[in-house]
């Protein structure tokens, strides 16, 4: 047995399952619970202040909400003035007073002032106001509190913190890091907890929450968040307009995507680029990526497009409205929500097949840019992460199970293939070249690792127009979906040699398949089996967020990967094929299928 | 995709005017940037490219190993070798134990392994490699430096004669289609050196070979009448393990590289003295020197092994060779990439058992007994310079001591350091700064070189029992299975058959027959000439050999010899 293996599969164990410490989130819960109440007194209060809303709101993002109802009940006064600036500081000190005895332990969250606090502030808890005022209907307000307790990414640091975890204490002893220095913030905080690595270090209280709101959401600033974010108008504002102000689109699949691959592919202007030499310490690999699978296997904290309330159209009233809702509609959608066609775009087109389309192009866009980013500097250029594992890592013998795909010389080695794979973009206009994929063949065969600087010139000649497919009033069609899976598996038979492309496919095509059985009521069993089938090969699902990466989970994943047999999941595809074609002919657009 | 806005008619002239003057300006600015950066650019684009890459303080190394001859000296071929009366005499019967003179060509074209080795590139094993390497696409020639590469230890005649490529490049190099006499594999000439100059003169009694063989340096030896130029001697051991080793580890001319092995060409595990050993002699060696034969191969062997090698890789690092290229993945340890990601229990190689050294890899370093002293030497995710010539060059140090060995350790030392730093790196500064360290150590290897063969002398059975009790010893004897091959070769070459010592001679004769059975290859990753392991025998336990080579080490040393 290997006894490097065996050490490793040690420190792995040795990450037990990190449970946020129970404390940290009572507190944020004991918090929230004050904050409400103190807001509800306050909405009371102020529903006859309504002239001081300049003033509460600045300090209360919940007393706009109360002004806003106040402002339709009470007439503007100025007598009430004063009153009202007294009491408002008055709420603003207990608050704070409130806040500072709050039952503090180890793992009190020390809130900065933008950060987690900001936004668990408010993305919490709903109150009744919020309830009343139809809010719950349109966003969660549960955010936080999700994010806190159900999502992994609150945990990317507290899993990689060098007092908790071993395995992290090994790999920085490896590449002579000290785990307080500098090149653990620069090197792995930036994923790990989104840090900018040319920023300084930050304190322990930010870094504890990982992957925390403004690592997706984008950094905001006090002000913009009182000026705009605050203000009921912030819902009518498109979706350009908030990211001027700092706060990123991510109902767009393309621009969300972009912000998960930054850490789950890489970005080397980021300071986000899992070395070899990581690797070689012990970091888990980076497994392929389907956007629509990972997002799917994220707990959402966020309210789907078919969960808001569609305003009334045709005379019909909505079942539940709040304030700005036709502005909110037309900003993200433009006009089209207005006609029958138009909301059945937006709730039953093939989104999630959309979205699993544009992140595979997506993905490609970021690994060509990673892998242009290396070649433009001469010290990362050649490093072994950019190239498949299975390139160099795989057993010398007679007849071998080497995977070489076509037009490919051996003893070259090529970048990540399923980087690099084909994909068929026919179903959305905006497109990756395909054919142009085989192109790269070259520039890698010229010689080992290829010749830097036609890499430079090949990736940049593919750093394209990144897909704006997402334009969200896009609608894909049944048929654009058909098309797609028919194509993904034709395209993809001889691109399947390694596991990780296959998993890959393996989830692009059951995102795909499974909405194409969700629109249609059609005989689900021969398209059930294979998926099944498929999934049992490739070992599509994906852990459950709470489930820590334990050590046999890493060693499945690699031991898969070693003994993976492309041509099972080759026939699982090719009997899945006349069935997509078949079974799946015709799609009913009825809405009350939806869920 | 960003929408283009249509300006107002009436704004129209306005915007055309500034679109006028923008242009102009940008024109200005460009014609500013493209004097200026051209030359910048030219200067940049060519740090990486391929035609300047030559580095500028190149001087040819003196290479006596075989660069002389490349194209420039005719070969005649074997054939002309090949008259009754000259060398194609008939074969010795079972009566003659010792080669008769005169049966030299008939000797090695009907024994040596060396004749056969066109029809091996005939083969259709080595098509498939061919073609793999695109040197032959669609039934066409399609590299002719790659084909070159091939030729050049392959066949004799083949090294840049018109006759051979042309009829390769029409007949994908098909035995059958092309004529015997230049398709002869390696032939006389390849060791004996190109004989347009001396064939007319050998066989005269004024001919001396020692003489004759000055000429290989450069320093032509005129005879009475003709120059001689390209008879080597191979009454020397040394210039015999040279020769040898020329293309057995490859040189400036010969290049088998990580492309050939991922093709499918086996790996090159030369070793001097086992291979002579080997090899169907066509000729008599001096019976006086018998007893310590095999030490003096073995010993010439490490120099001639480390010497090729180093000529190698600095042709790879210097890219001299047009079949070279750069990073050369074969200077490193084959296991150091080629391991599995997981350990053994995710995935155990296929008959895991069978050897003592394949748990991970193929020529695994042994990981069973961590840590690995590789593992100790390099950073994480680091390669370790493939050792298997290099390490001879320890026993130069022992048998030539001095102050030149000692800065030729140093030396050593400093290029493994080099390459362990660098690894794979493409950049030219790393490949000019392991060339520049690799041509000092190959300058100063050569200077040894004369010191050298005159301890190859003096060498005996004693001191090479003394290097090999010293192997056998080693920590790393059972981390690394190269190293024990060394081992192995060293005890071997003391040649305890000449002993008259019994009781001492049987037991190191049985731990010798351990020690080589657990260094066979395991199956499924034997090449066809290299002896496979019985299945059906029982795996050998690790404790057991380790006892077996301190046997033999203690052995070696009570020995009388």
């Amino acid at each position: 047995m290997n006894l490097l293996g065996e050490r490793n599969k040690e420190i792995y164990q040795g990450i037990s399952e990190y449970k946020l410490d129970a404390q940290a989130s009572e507190s944020i819960m004991a918090i929230t619970r004050l904050r409400v109440v103190i807001v509800l007194v306050k909405t009371h209060l102020s529903l006859g202040f309504s002239s001081a809303r300049r003033s509460a709101s600045a300090s209360f993002p919940a007393c706009l909400l109360a002004q806003r109802a106040g402002r339709v009940l009470l007439p503007t006064g100025s007598l009430y003035y004063c009153l009202s600036v007294l009491i408002s500081l008055g709420f603003f000190l207990t608050e704070r007073l409130l806040i500072a005895q709050a039952p503090t332990s180890v793992n009190q969250p020390q809130f900065t002032a933008i950060g987690v606090k900001e936004c668990a502030a408010c993305h919490s808890n709903p109150s009744p106001i919020h309830q009343r005022l139809g809010i719950t209907s349109f966003v969660r307000m549960v955010e936080a509190r999700e994010w806190l307790n159900h999502d992994r990414h609150a945990l990317a640091y507290k899993y990689v913190d060098p007092k908790h975890n071993e395995l992290t204490r090994k790999i920085c002893e490896k590449l002579g890091w000290s785990p307080s220095g500098d090149e653990f913030v620069s090197q792995c905080l930036t994923c790990h907890a989104g840090v900018d690595h040319r920023a300084k270090r930050p304190s322990e209280s930010v870094l504890q929450y990982g992957v925390q709101c403004e690592s997706c959401h984008g950094a905001g600033s006090q002000l913009t968040r009182v000026e705009h974010h605050q203000q009921v108008n912030w819902r009518a504002k498109t979706p350009a307009q908030k990211k001027a102000l700092g706060m990123n689109d991510l109902r767009s699949p393309k621009d969300s995507a972009e912000i998960c691959f930054s850490c789950h592919i890489g970005e080397i202007d980021q300071n986000r680029f899992v070395t070899h030499a990581m690797y070689a310490a012990g970091h888990p690999p980076l497994p392929p990526v389907d956007f629509q699978s990972l997002l799917d296997a994220m707990p959402p904290h966020w309210k789907s497009l078919a969960e808001k309330p569609v305003p009334a159209i045709d005379g019909q009233p909505s079942p539940q409205r709040f304030e700005l809702q036709d502005e909110y509609f037309a900003a993200n959608f433009g006009d089209k929500y207005k006609m029958p066609v138009g909301q059945m775009a937006i709730r039953q087109s093939y989104r999630r097949t959309q979205a699993s389309l544009i992140g595979g192009q997506v993905a490609q866009q970021v690994a060509i840019e990673l892998l242009r980013d290396a070649a433009s500097r001469e010290n990362l250029w050649g490093d072994y992460a950019l190239y498949d594992c299975n390139a160099c890592h795989h057993e010398l013998q007679r007849p071998s199970q080497r995977r070489q795909a076509a037009g490919r010389i051996p003893g070259r080695p090529f970048p990540m293939a399923w980087w690099l794979a084909e994909l068929p973009t026919e179903a959305l206009e905006n497109r990756l070249p395909g054919p142009r994929i085989m192109a790269i063949n070259d520039v890698f065969n010229a010689k080992p690792f290829g010749q830097r600087m036609q890499v430079l010139e090949a990736m940049n000649e593919f750093v394209v127009e990144s897909p704006t497919s997402a334009e969200r009033s896009r609608i894909m069609t049944g048929a654009q979906v058909r098309q797609w899976v028919q194509q993904l598996i034709t395209l993809r038979d001889d691109d399947i040699h390694d596991y990780w492309t296959a998993k890959q496919t393996g989830w692009m095509v059951t995102i795909a398949c499974r909405e194409l059985l969700h629109h249609k009521s059609v005989s689900r069993e021969p398209i059930d089996r294979l998926l099944h089938e498929l999934s049992q090969e490739l070992d599509l699902p994906i852990a459950k967020p709470r489930n820590s990466p334990s050590a046999q989970s890493i060693f499945l994943e690699l031991e898969k990967n070693n003994r993976f047999d492309p041509q099972r999941t080759r026939e699982i595809l090719r009997q899945l094929l006349p069935q997509v074609e078949q079974n799946l002919q015709s799609e009913r657009l009825d809405a009350q299928t939806i869920r | 995709m960003a929408k283009l806005r249509t300006p107002s008619y009436d704004k129209v002239g306005p915007i055309l005017v500034r679109i006028t003057a923008v242009m102009l300006r940008s024109a200005v600015y460009l014609l500013m940037w493209i004097i200026i950066a051209c030359p910048l650019a030219v200067t940049s684009l060519c740090s990486d490219g391929t035609k300047l890459d030559q580095i500028s303080d190149t001087q040819t190394l003196p290479n006596h190993t075989s660069g002389e001859f490349s194209g420039n000296t005719p070969i005649r071929g074997a054939a002309s070798c090949a008259a009754a009366t000259c060398h194609g005499g008939p074969l010795p019967g079972n009566a003659s134990p010792v080669a008769p003179r005169g049966s030299e060509y008939s000797l090695w074209l009907s024994r040596d392994p060396h004749s056969r080795s066109w029809r091996t590139l005939c083969s259709n094993e080595s098509l498939v490699i061919l073609e793999k390497l695109r040197i032959i696409r669609s039934g066409k020639l399609a590299d002719i430096a790659g084909f070159q590469n091939c030729l050049a230890c392959h066949n004799t005649t083949g090294l840049g004669t018109a006759t051979v490529m042309s009829a390769a490049a029409n007949n994908a190099t098909r035995e059958n289609t092309l004529r015997p006499e230049i398709s002869e594999g390696v032939g006389c000439e390849a060791c004996h050196g190109p004989a347009e100059s001396w064939y007319h003169e050998h066989f005269r009694p004024s001919f001396r070979s020692s003489a004759a063989s000055s000429a290989i340096t450069g320093n032509h030896t005129e005879f009475p009448g003709n120059r001689v130029d390209g008879f080597v001697d191979l009454k020397s051991i040394l210039k015999r393990a040279q020769r040898c080793a020329s293309c057995h580890v490859g040189d400036a001319d010969r290049d088998m590289n990580h492309d050939l092995i991922a093709a499918g060409h086996p790996i090159l595990n030369f070793e001097f003295a086992s291979y002579h050993e080997a090899l169907p002699k066509h000729w008599r060696e001096k019976t006086d020197t018998a007893r310590d034969r095999r030490a003096k191969l073995w010993l010439a062997g490490q120099f001639a092994m480390a010497q090729a090698e180093l000529n190698l890789t600095l042709a790879r690092a210097e890219q001299s060779h047009a079949a070279s290229v750069w990073p050369e993945l074969s200077v490193f340890q084959c296991s150091d990439c080629h391991q599995a990601l997981t350990s053994a229990i995710t995935k155990p190689m296929p008959n895991a058992n069978t050897s003592l050294f394949d748990s991970t890899s193929l020529l695994g370093t042994l990981a069973k007994d961590p840590p690995r002293t590789a593992v100790q030497l390099r950073d994480s995710g680091n390669l370790n310079p493939r050792r298997w010539n290099l390490a001879g060059m320890e026993s130069i140090f022992q048998a030539a001591p001095g102050r030149d060995a000692e800065e030729l350790r140093e030396q050593l030392a400093s290029l493994e350091n080099k390459l362990v730093t660098y690894g794979l790196r493409p950049d030219r500064t790393s490949r000019t700064t392991i060339a520049t360290r690799t041509r000092s150590l190959a300058e100063n290897l050569l200077n040894l070189e004369s010191q050298f063969s005159e301890s190859i002398t003096h060498w005996d059975r004693a001191r090479q029992a003394n290097v090999a009790s010293g192997l056998l010893r080693s920590d790393n004897l059972i981390r690394d299975w190269e190293f024990a091959c060394r081992a192995y070769s060293a005890a071997w070459a003391v040649d305890i058959s000449f002993s008259a010592d019994v009781a001492h001679t049987t037991t190191a004769n049985e731990s010798l027959l351990i020690l080589r059975e657990g260094l066979i290859f395991p199956i499924g990753t034997q090449s066809s000439l290299f002896p496979r392991r019985d299945s059906r025998r029982q795996p050998l336990d690790i404790n057991h050999w380790k006892k077996a080579a301190e046997a033999c080490a203690e052995e070696l040393e009570k020995l009388q010899l």
